[in-house]
């Protein structure tokens, strides 16, 4: 089993959990950790490896989403980095999350299945254009 | 042609929702059912984005939808079918295709419907209509995630007139 933790600041994790949650139902293994900025680096950390090891014998490999790059809650989490089993991951967003929430319990390996979720993560990330309208070629209307 | 799942979702297609579905039953082709949506630009652009981009699409009338089907058109392909509401559901039934089980994922909450189900409500008219359709030999269920309970739908709007 795959855990995913969302580490952001204020509730950013309860709020991505919450909308996920509306689109694939409750899932396991998924928690927040809300991060203020005026919190203790030492203490959060703490927290994180709390969580970390409350999960230990249950899975496999951590997710930690990360909902900015360079932001403080990714510090929090590059204490993890010299474990094998967790991986640092940002940004988090809806796509990103619910992409890992359907495929993580299929068949691909977690490598596979990171590399396919930010590339979908990043392909939702565009301007709206009324030609992907014309440019799609997969249907059939009347 | 094999058709996996029928489902009623407001939502029609909905992002993760649809990978979701077409990933638990390997569905090759989504088939929309929607009078409204087969002459929208604007409805066809948020369903392609929307749907799963390995998987094909189509968007018909149910007028065209029963011709397709009765042609047997999706030879080659995993169906999931999907319809907005419960009327699309009788007026395919009534042009000529038959369904023998249809699932129950999203009806929102409108003026007079009593909620069901976290996201599901029903109005007394599709209470009505979803008993003319069991009356037709239709199986109802509703299981909104592949990971919810599949259950009974008909008992749950008993109360429903």
């Amino acid at each position: 089993m795959l855990g995913i933790l969302i580490c952001g600041h204020g509730r950013f994790g309860e709020g991505l959990i919450e909308a996920s949650e509306m689109l694939c139902g409750p899932q396991p293994y998924l928690q927040a950790l809300n991060i203020d900025l005026s919190d203790d680096l030492e203490l959060c950390r703490q927290r994180l490896g709390t969580q970390i090891e409350a999960w230990q014998p249950d899975t496999d490999e951590i997710l930690c989403l990360c909902d900015m790059q360079g932001g403080f809650p990714m510090e929090v989490c590059l204490v993890q980095l010299p474990d094998q089993k967790v991986k640092i991951i940002t940004e988090a967003t809806l796509t990103l999350l619910t992409y890992l929430l359907v495929h993580r319990n299929g068949s691909q390996s977690v490598q596979q299945l990171v590399n396919n979720a930010l590339l979908e993560a990043k392909e939702a990330i565009h301007v709206i254009d009324p030609q992907i309208l014309f440019a799609d070629q997969r249907g059939e209307e009347s | 042609m094999s058709i996996v799942n029928i489902r009623i979702d407001e939502r029609l297609i909905h992002g993760q929702v649809a990978a979701y579905w077409t990933n638990m039953l390997n569905v090759t082709r989504i088939l929309v059912i929607d009078d409204l949506a087969a002459k929208d630009d604007i409805q066809k652009m948020a369903l392609k984005m929307a749907c799963p981009s390995t998987v094909r699409l189509s968007i018909l009338s149910a007028q065209r939808a029963v011709e397709r089907l009765n042609e047997n058109a999706y030879d080659k392909d995993r169906l999931m079918i999907v319809m907005r509401g419960p009327a699309t559901a009788k007026e395919v039934l009534d042009l000529g295709y038959f369904m023998p089980t249809i699932n129950v994922g999203n009806i929102s909450n409108k003026l007079g419907s009593t909620r069901i189900k976290h996201t599901v409500c029903v109005t007394p008219q599709e209470a009505e209509i979803f008993r003319y359709l069991e009356s037709k030999g239709v199986k109802i269920t509703i299981q909104m995630v592949p990971s919810d309970e599949k259950l009974d739908f008909m008992p749950m709007i008993t109360h429903i007139h």
